[in-house]
C-alpha cells in the first residue's frame, strides 16, 4: 500500500476551510485526516515519528515501527470499489417472507416438517411448517422475484445482486453478527469498516473514515463491538454519528453551548491565548495549540455540513421517503450516508434498532412494520446514488446476520406465529462497485433451511468484497508482535467470481 | 510504546537553526582530516556486514571483516580493499553496486563516501590492530571506551564567572557551558510561577490559592526549601512520581498480548507498592534490589510472610508487568511464554542500564558492544524465574496471602457450600422431570408419552431409531435442559395467569351470590341494618349494633367464610388458589438455590493474591542460545553472566546456583551487581530520568537508550556528578528532588526564546522550558480545581468502560449482549486520580489517551507531547470537561458569593494561580455579560434551568467562563 495524493470525490472544502488549513501548517502542524477522536492525534503523531526518523542521523530499522494514518493508499491491484454503505439489518430478516419464495411450503403449509431443523429456541419449537402469508412476485427485466412485502426494492432490482444462499452457521446473533461484521464468531477482531479504512484511509481529511449510524432506538446486539477496530490502532475505529443532537460527540457542544454561546466562549479564550503568547513570544507550540481550535471549529463546520440535509431538493426528500412518518427516520439517514461517502468518507453503516428483525413470534405483523420503514430509502439510496454516477464505485449491502426457519415457532394463534432463527441459508443483496446487476445468486433447498447451491459463507463474501476493494484477502493482514492477523483468518475464504460484473 | 520525544515540538522548529551549540563530546562531528577505520569505517561494517563477516556463525565468503588487515587480506574471491583505489576494491565496488548487503536496506550515499574516502586515502588504522583475536565479537577499543561505559567519575565543580547565580554544583556544571557559549542563566521566576511549577512536578496537582498566598507572603529566608520539604512529605509526591516509574515499567491492569486483553486483578498491589515506596523514599539501591529479586531477599517460597516481606514479594511484579498471553487458551504458548521474557528483559534493559538489549536477541547488537551470546546470559539470570518450559501461567503463579487459619475457615464454609450444590443438583433433576411431564401432557398424545419419556430419559449415545425419530417431531421435549429450563417458563407464566384470571372471576361471582343469597333469606328490614352496620367503623357501633352484628357472623361474604355458605365453592376457589401459587417458574427455583450457594461461600476470608515473580526450588532450567532468535532452534546452553562491556569497569559472577538459598540467587546476585554503586549505566540512568521530569528533556535526551544511537550527554560532567552524588547520599531521590528543585537552573523563569534561533530544544537551559501538563495531571489538576477531586489512595482500580458510543470512560461495564444498560453509579471513585484508574491495555481511558497518555507494550521510556486539534474538541465538548466546568462554577458561587468580580477572582486564582489583571477582569465581566445575556435567549438554556434549578443562565455562564479557563494555554502548560 501505497500513500497516494487525495483525490476527493467532490471537492468539498470551502475557500476559509482550506486557507484555515494553510494557517494551521504555517504554524507548524500537520495535514489532518478524520477525526474519530484519536485519528488526528494518532497520525500527527505519526507523521512526527515519520519526520524524526528521517531527521535521526542513524535509522534503526529494527526498531522501527509502522505507522498508521487515515490517508488515502492505494490497493493491492486497480479496485472497481471505493467507498461502501451497509444497511445492516440486524435481528435476521425472514429470507423466507422476503426474498427466497417456497412454493412447497406454501402447499405443506401445517404439516409436519420431515428434514433436520435446527433450532435455536427449543421451548417454543415445532415441526409444524409455515408457507410464507406474503406473495411473491416477478420484477424487472431480470424477473427477480420478491414478496410483495418489497415493494420498493422491486423497482431497483436491475441494479442490485441478491445472494440467496449465505451461509454462517453458528445459531446465535451474537456469534453470527461477529461472523459478518469482524469475520469470525469471536469478538476483539476489527470489523469490516475498520479493514477498509486501514487498508484504504480516508478520501477526505474533514470527516471522519469510517462512520457508524446508530438508530434513536435499542443498540443492536454487540453494540459498540459492530464498529470496533480490535486489534487495529484505534483510529480505525467506526465514529459513531448519533439520530440526533450532539450528532458526533466531542465534536459538537451541548445544545445550550451550540452556535453564539460557543463562538462567544471561543473568541474570549483566543483573547486569553493571545495574552499569554504575548507574554511568550515565539513558543510555537502554544502557536499551533490556538490554531487547533481553529480548526476543530472548521471540522464542526464540515460535519454539520455533511449531516445538514436541508439543502436536498423536494425530489431527493419524496425519493427517500421523508414525506412519511414511516420512513422518515431511517431515510434521513440513508440520505446522510450518501452525502457522506459523497464528501470522501470510506465506509458507512447505517443500522436498524436492536433485534428489529428478530421475528420469533407475531411476525404477520412484526415483518411489514420492519420493511415499512427501510424498504423506500434503502431502494432509494440506490436509485440516489445511480442517478448521481456513485453507484459504479460505491458498493451498497443490505442484509443481517440470518434467515428465518421454515417451521412455526410459538404456536399459539395464527397473529402469534414467528419463525426461529436460521443462519444455515439466508438472503441478503449488495448493489454497486463491481457487483453484477439484475442477477440472483445461489439457493436454499426447496424448504429454505439450507443454502445448498452455490454456498456463499460470511468468509466468501468478505472475500469477494475485498477483491472489489482490490485487495487480495489472503495477502490483506495486520503484521502485530509475530503474528500476521486479517479478516479473512485463514478460513479459506473463495472468490465469488459469479457476483462480479 | 517507544520512545517517542516531544516530536511535535521538535518538528515546530525543524526549519530554525539546528542546536548551535551541540553537546560538549559529541562524536558526530568529524573529528579529524583523516578517515579511520575504527572510527569511521567499523561502525557502518558493524551495522551492515558483520553479521555474516565475521561475528556470525559462519563467515560468508570466507571474509572476515572485523579488522582492517582481515579485510586487506580478503576472502575466498581475493582482497577486498586495494589500498588508493575504491573502485578496484570489491568492498567499494559491491556495496556501491547494491550487491551487498543482501536484503532491502543498502548502504546510504554518505556511508559509501566514508568507504571510498577511507580507501582513498589508503585505508588506514588508528593504531596497530591486534595479533589475533577470539571467534565472534570483538569489540575494540572505541566501543569499550564508549562514554556510557567508563566508570562514573565525581567531576570537579567548576569555577565560574557568574558566581552569585550558583547556589548548587549544578548550577555551577550548567553556567561553565552558557558562559563558554555566551549566554547565561534567566533570572529567578516570580513566587507565583515557582510554586505552580515546583507543586505541578511534584505532586502533579496545582496549588491552592491559599497555599500561594502563604508562599508569597513567606519573607523568611530558606523559604523555597520549606516548600519543596512541605511538598516532598504530601502523600499526593508518590502518586506523582511513582506514575513516572510505573511508565517506565509499563504497569498495567490487564494481560494484552491476546485480543480478549483479560483484566489483571491483583497488579495494583505493585502499583501501590511502587506510590509507597517513593512516599516513603526507599533508597533507589533498596528498590531496584526489591523489585528484582525481592523473593530472594526473603527466601521465598516459605509459607507466613510478615507485611514486610509480603511487599517486597510485591515489588517483583515489576517483572510481571509486560503483556503476557500466557493464561489465554488460543496462543501458541512456547511464542507467547518466550515473548514474556523477551519483554521483561527489555523493560530491564530500558529501565534500569540504558540500552537497547533486545536488539541482541535475534543477532548480535548492530551498534552496541552486546554480542547476541550476552543476551542470552542475561536471560539465563531469570530464567529459572520464567522456566518456559515448566511455565506457570498467570493465574496459577498468584501467591495467596492466605494465613492457615483464613485457609481452614474458607474450608469450613466449602464444606457448607457443597450442601446447597447438592441441593441445586437435586431439585434440578426434580424440575426437569417436572418440565417434562408437563411437555408431554400438553404437546403429545397420550399414547405416545410413554414412549418420548422413554426417549427423552435414554443417554444420547443409546437412543434408538425410534427414539430418535419421536424426539425430532417433539423438538420441544428434546430440548429440554437445565440450561433452557427458563425457556419454558413462559409457558408456566401464561398458564398462571389463566388461572388465575379464572379464580379471580369466580371469586367474585361466588361470592355476590352468597351474599345475596344470604340476605334474602333474612327480614328485609334485619339485612337492611347489617349492611348499615358494616358501613360504620367498629368503634363507633353501639351495643345494640354489635349485638345485632355478632347474631350474624357471617353476614358479610368473604373468601375466608365462604365455606359456611357455599362449602363446595369455596373448596373450588381453595383449590385454584393452590393451583396458581403452584404454577411456580422453575428457572427462578434454581437461580435462589445457586444464589443461596454464592453467599455462603462469600463468608470465605477474602484472599488477596499477588503477581509475583519467584523460583521454583530445586528447578534450575538451562538456557540456550537461540540461533536467530528462534526457540525452536535451541544451540549451546549459556550460563548466566552480567554484560562484559559495562562490567569492564566493575565485574560480577552470577552463580548457576546460589547454594546457601534455597533458590539459585541469579537475581540477587545481579540486583546487588547493578545497584553496587559501581555500575556505569544503573545511577546515570536513573538521575537522568528524574531530571527529565523536571525539565521535560533528559541530560541523555534518549533516556532508554544510552548507546550509540543514544543521543550524547548534553552536560556529560553534570550527569555524572549527580549520578555519583545521588548513590553517596543514599540513593535517596527526595534529597535529589531539593537539590535540584533549589537551584538556580530550576529556579529561573521561562525562557525568553532568542532571536537568533540559538540553542532550540533549550539543552542548554538558559531559562525553564514550556511543557505542557501531562495526561494525568492535567485531568487530575481539573478535578482539583473543580473541587470534586477524591483523594483516596490505593486499592483495586477504578474500572474502565465502553460508553454508548464505544469511547473508553470511568464505569463499571454494565452489557446485555455486548448493549450498554443502565449506568452504575460510582459513589465518587470516577474523580480518584488517574494512578488509580485501570489501565486496561485495550481500554486507553479516552481522556488521558488524548494527550498521550502511554500505551503499554511493553513499556514507556518517553511521552510526547502533541497538540491536535481532538484535544481541543476535547476541551470544548467532553462529557468529562463540561461536568468538571460545572462543578468548578459552582464552587466558585459558594466560596466567592453573588458578586461577580470577586466570582472571577475566585476562578482566576483556582485555575492560574495568579490574580487577573483590570484588564483581564475587565474582559473576564464583558464575557460573563455576553454570555449571560447569549444563554437568557437561549430555548436550550431554559430548559435546563428548567430541570435544575441551579442551572440559571448565570451559573451557565460562569460554567462557560470556568471552561475556558481550563482550556486555555495559561491552564494548560508550566512556565
Amino acid at each position: 500500500m501505497h500513500s497516494k495524493s487525495t483525490t476527493r470525490r467532490q471537492d468539498s472544502s470551502s475557500s476559509h476551510l482550506r486557507s484555515s488549513r494553510r494557517h494551521f501548517l504555517a504554524t507548524g502542524s500537520m495535514s489532518l485526516a478524520g477525526f474519530a477522536l484519536g485519528t488526528l492525534l494518532q497520525n500527527e503523531r505519526l507523521m512526527a515519528e515519520e519526520a524524526k526518523d528521517k531527521k535521526d542521523p542513524a535509522f534503526r530499522p529494527e526498531l522501527q515501527q509502522t505507522s498508521f494514518d487515515t490517508k488515502a493508499k492505494d490497493p493491492h491491484f486497480k479496485a472497481s470499489a471505493d467507498a461502501m454503505i451497509s444497511l445492516w439489518m440486524q435481528g435476521g430478516p425472514s429470507h423466507l417472507d422476503l426474498f427466497d419464495p417456497k412454493p412447497v411450503l406454501t402447499k405443506l403449509n401445517g404439516k409436519t416438517f420431515k428434514g433436520e431443523i435446527k433450532y435455536d429456541n427449543a421451548a417454543d419449537a415445532s415441526s409444524t411448517i409455515l408457507g410464507s402469508p406474503w406473495k411473491f412476485k416477478k420484477h424487472g427485466e431480470c424477473g427477480m422475484e420478491l414478496s410483495e412485502l418489497l415493494p420498493g426494492l422491486a423497482t431497483v432490482v436491475d441494479d442490485i445482486t441478491l445472494i440467496r444462499s449465505m451461509h454462517t452457521g453458528v445459531n446465535n446473533h451474537g456469534q453470527s453478527i461477529r461472523a459478518l461484521q469482524n469475520g469470525r464468531i469471536l469478538g476483539g477482531r476489527p470489523t469490516l469498516g475498520s479493514w477498509l479504512t486501514y487498508g484504504l484511509g480516508c478520501e477526505t481529511d474533514n470527516l471522519p473514515a469510517y462512520v457508524a449510524m446508530i438508530d434513536p432506538g435499542q443498540l443492536p446486539v454487540m453494540g459498540v463491538e459492530n464498529w470496533s477496530n480490535g486489534f487495529l490502532p484505534s483510529i480505525y475505529q467506526g465514529t459513531v454519528v448519533r439520530p440526533q443532537d450532539p450528532r458526533i460527540l466531542n465534536l459538537d457542544p451541548p445544545l445550550h453551548l451550540k452556535g453564539a454561546a460557543q463562538q462567544q466562549a471561543l473568541d474570549y479564550l483566543e483573547k486569553l491565548n493571545q495574552k499569554h503568547l504575548a507574554e511568550r513570544a515565539g513558543y510555537h507550540d502554544l502557536e499551533a495549540r490556538i490554531a487547533s481550535y481553529d480548526l476543530a471549529a472548521h471540522m464542526q463546520l464540515a460535519a454539520k455540513d455533511a449531516v445538514d440535509i436541508s439543502g436536498e431538493t423536494e425530489a431527493t426528500y419524496k425519493m427517500y421517503g421523508l414525506d412519511n412518518p414511516a420512513t422518515k427516520e431511517y431515510g434521513s439517514r440513508c440520505l446522510i450516508a450518501r452525502r457522506l461517502v459523497e464528501r470522501g468518507v470510506r465506509f458507512v453503516q447505517v443500522f436498524t434498532e436492536n433485534q428489529r428483525w428478530d421475528h420469533h413470534h407475531s411476525i404477520r405483523g412484526g415483518l411489514p412494520t420492519a420493511c415499512k420503514k427501510v424498504d423506500v430509502p434503502s431502494a432509494a439510496l440506490v436509485k440516489d446514488l445511480k442517478q448521481r454516477g456513485l453507484l459504479d464505485k460505491t458498493v451498497v449491502h443490505w442484509g443481517g446476520e440470518m434467515g428465518r426457519l421454515p417451521v412455526i415457532q410459538n404456536d399459539k394463534g395464527e397473529s402469534k406465529v414467528g419463525r426461529d432463527h436460521n443462519t444455515y441459508g439466508f438472503s441478503m443483496w449488495v448493489a454497486g462497485g463491481g457487483f453484477k446487476s439484475g442477477y440472483v445468486h445461489g439457493a436454499t433447498d426447496e424448504m429454505g433451511h439450507r443454502a445448498v447451491e452455490d454456498i456463499v459463507h460470511h468468509f466468501d463474501y468478505h472475500t469477494t468484497l475485498l477483491h472489489l476493494f482490490g485487495f487480495d484477502a489472503n495477502r490483506f493482514a495486520f503484521e502485530s508482535g509475530s503474528r500476521s492477523m486479517s479478516l479473512l483468518d485463514n478460513q479459506g475464504g473463495q472468490l465469488v467470481k459469479e457476483l462480479l460484473a | 510504546m517507544r520512545s517517542t520525544p516531544a516530536m511535535v515540538a521538535a518538528l515546530l522548529l525543524a526549519s530554525a537553526p539546528l542546536l548551535a551549540a551541540a553537546p560538549d563530546d559529541s562524536s558526530d562531528k568529524a573529528a579529524s582530516d583523516t578517515i579511520s577505520f575504527e572510527q569511521h569505517v567499523r561502525p557502518i561494517l558493524k551495522a551492515h556486514c558483520l553479521e555474516c563477516h565475521g561475528e556470525g556463525e559462519e563467515t560468508e565468503g570466507g571474509l572476515d571483516m572485523r579488522l582492517s588487515r582481515f579485510i586487506l587480506a580478503g576472502g575466498d574471491s581475493g582482497a577486498g580493499v586495494v589500498k588508493g583505489n575504491p573502485e578496484e576494491s570489491p568492498l567499494y565496488e559491491r556495496t556501491h553496486s547494491e550487491e551487498m548487503p543482501p536484503g532491502d536496506t543498502k548502504l546510504t550515499a554518505k556511508e559509501l563516501a566514508t568507504i571510498r574516502d577511507w580507501i582513498a586515502t589508503g585505508a588506514t588504522t588508528l593504531r596497530a590492530e591486534p595479533e589475533s583475536i577470539p571467534d565472534g565479537v570483538y569489540v575494540p577499543e572505541e566501543e569499550r571506551n564508549f562514554w556510557s561505559f567508563t566508570a562514573i567519575g565525581k567531576p570537579a565543580v567548576p569555577k565560574v564567572k557568574a558566581q552569585d547565580r550558583v547556589r548548587s554544583p549544578i548550577d555551577a556544571f550548567l553556567l561553565r557551558r552558557l558562559e563558554r557559549e555566551g549566554m547565561s542563566f534567566s533570572a529567578d521566576a516570580d513566587r507565583r510561577t515557582y510554586i505552580r511549577r515546583a507543586t505541578l512536578d511534584l505532586t502533579g496537582l496545582p496549588p491552592t490559592p491559599e497555599e500561594v498566598q502563604q508562599f508569597i507572603e513567606d519573607k523568611q529566608p530558606k523559604a523555597v526549601e520549606r516548600l519543596i520539604d512541605r511538598l516532598l512529605e504530601t502523600p499526593e509526591y508518590g502518586e506523582r512520581w511513582g506514575r513516572h516509574w510505573l511508565d517506565v515499567v509499563g504497569y498495567a491492569d490487564s494481560e494484552g498480548y491476546t485480543i480478549d486483553d483479560p483484566v489483571r486483578d491483583n497488579a495494583y498491589h505493585y502499583r501501590d507498592y511502587v506510590i509507597r515506596a517513593f512516599g516513603d523514599d526507599m533508597p533507589f539501591e533498596r528498590f531496584i534490589r526489591e523489585q528484582i529479586a525481592g523473593d530472594e531477599l526473603i527466601g521465598y517460597p516459605k509459607k507466613s510472610m510478615s507485611e514486610d516481606e509480603t511487599a517486597r514479594l510485591i515489588a517483583t511484579g515489576f517483572m510481571r508487568m509486560v503483556p503476557d498471553g500466557t493464561g489465554s487458551g488460543d496462543v501458541d504458548q512456547p511464542i507467547a511464554r518466550n515473548q514474556v521474557m523477551a519483554d521483561a528483559i527489555q523493560v530491564v534493559g530500558s529501565s534500569l542500564l540504558g540500552l537497547t538489549l533486545n536488539c541482541a536477541q535475534c543477532h548480535n547488537h548492530r551498534y552496541d558492544p552486546i554480542p547476541q551470546t550476552e543476551y542470552y546470559q542475561i536471560r539465563a539470570i531469570f530464567e529459572p524465574a520464567y522456566d518456559w518450559k515448566n511455565w506457570r501461567n498467570p493465574k496459577s503463579r498468584l501467591v495467596s496471602l492466605y494465613t492457615d487459619d483464613d485457609r481452614k475457615k474458607a474450608a469450613d464454609v466449602e464444606a457448607e457450600a457443597k450442601k446447597v450444590d447438592a441441593e441445586y443438583q437435586k431439585r434440578s433433576d426434580e424440575l426437569i422431570a417436572d418440565a417434562l411431564e408437563d411437555q408431554l401432557v400438553q404437546h403429545v398424545p397420550e399414547e405416545l408419552r410413554d414412549k418420548l419419556r422413554e426417549a427423552y430419559q435414554a443417554a444420547v449415545a443409546k437412543r434408538t431409531d425410534e427414539h430418535k425419530a419421536h424426539l425430532k417431531k417433539y423438538p420441544k421435549i428434546l430440548k429440554i435442559s437445565r440450561g433452557s429450563l427458563y425457556l419454558y417458563d413462559r409457558d408456566i407464566r401464561s398458564k398462571r395467569a389463566a388461572v388465575k384470571k379464572d379464580l379471580d372471576a369466580k371469586k367474585k361471582k361466588y361470592l355476590a351470590e352468597a351474599q345475596n343469597t344470604y340476605l334474602a333469606s333474612l327480614d328485609p328490614d334485619v339485612s337492611k341494618q347489617l349492611l348499615a352496620i358494616e358501613k360504620i367503623p367498629a368503634a363507633k357501633r353501639t351495643d345494640e349494633q354489635k349485638k345485632l352484628r355478632s347474631e350474624h357472623p357471617h353476614a358479610i361474604v368473604t373468601a375466608a367464610n365462604l365455606h359456611e355458605h357455599k362449602a363446595d365453592q369455596a373448596a373450588e376457589l381453595e383449590k385454584l388458589s393452590a393451583d396458581v401459587a403452584g404454577l411456580k417458574e422453575r428457572a427462578p427455583q434454581l437461580e435462589a438455590i445457586s444464589k443461596r450457594a454464592k453467599l455462603v461461600r462469600a463468608k470465605k476470608p477474602k484472599e488477596h493474591f499477588v503477581r509475583a515473580m519467584s523460583e521454583v526450588p530445586g528447578k534450575i532450567p538451562d538456557t540456550f542460545f537461540f540461533s536467530r532468535g528462534d526457540h525452536e532452534s535451541p544451540q549451546q546452553t549459556v550460563a548466566p553472566a552480567v554484560l562484559a562491556v559495562p562490567a569492564s569497569v566493575h565485574s560480577a559472577e552470577i552463580p548457576t546456583n546460589n547454594d546457601k538459598l534455597q533458590t539459585t540467587g541469579r537475581r540477587l546476585a545481579y540486583a546487588n551487581h547493578l545497584t553496587s554503586g559501581k555500575h556505569p549505566l544503573v545511577a546515570r540512568v536513573l538521575v537522568n530520568r528524574f531530571w527529565m521530569h523536571h525539565f521535560g528533556k533528559g541530560i541523555v535526551a534518549t533516556p532508554g537508550d544510552f548507546g550509540l544511537l543514544g543521543e550524547r550527554p548534553s552536560h556529560p560532567e553534570l550527569l555524572d556528578w549527580l549520578a555519583s552524588d545521588f548513590m553517596a547520599g543514599g540513593w535517596r531521590l527526595k534529597r535529589l528532588h531539593k537539590l535540584i528543585m533549589t537551584s538556580t537552573v530550576y529556579r529561573q523563569a521561562l525562557r525568553s526564546i532568542p532571536a537568533d534561533g540559538m540553542d532550540p530544544d533549550n539543552r542548554l537551559l538558559s531559562g525553564m522550558s514550556l511543557r505542557r501538563l501531562e495526561a494525568e495531571t492535567l485531568r487530575d489538576s481539573v478535578l482539583s480545581i473543580s473541587g470534586k477531586l477524591n483523594r483516596k489512595r490505593f486499592g483495586p482500580p477504578v474500572p474502565v468502560m465502553a460508553d454508548r458510543v464505544g469511547q473508553f470512560v470511568i464505569g463499571k461495564e454494565n452489557v446485555n449482549a455486548g448493549r450498554p444498560g443502565a449506568t452504575i453509579d460510582m459513589k465518587g471513585e470516577e474523580f480518584r486520580r488517574s494512578v488509580y484508574v485501570q489501565v486496561r491495555r485495550s481500554r486507553p481511558l479516552a481522556m488521558l489517551d488524548a494527550f498521550d497518555a502511554p500505551r503499554m507494550s511493553p513499556n514507556c521510556e518517553s511521552r510526547p507531547s502533541s497538540t491536535v486539534a481532538p484535544q481541543s474538541l476535547l476541551l470544548m465538548n467532553s462529557e468529562f470537561v463540561l461536568a468538571q466546568s460545572v462543578a468548578f462554577a459552582e464552587r466558585v458561587a459558594k466560596e466567592a458569593g453573588g458578586d461577580r468580580e470577586a466570582q472571577v477572582k475566585r476562578a482566576w486564582t483556582l485555575a492560574f494561580c495568579d490574580n487577573p489583571s483590570p484588564e483581564q477582569l475587565a474582559q473576564a465581566a464583558d464575557f460573563l455579560a455576553k454570555q449571560t445575556k447569549q444563554l437568557n435567549n437561549s430555548a436550550e438554556a431554559k430548559k435546563l434551568a428548567k430541570s435544575d434549578k441551579s442551572k440559571t443562565p448565570e451559573r451557565l455562564a460562569l460554567a462557560s467562563f470556568c471552561q475556558t479557563l481550563l482550556s486555555s494555554n495559561r491552564f494548560l502548560y508550566i512556565d
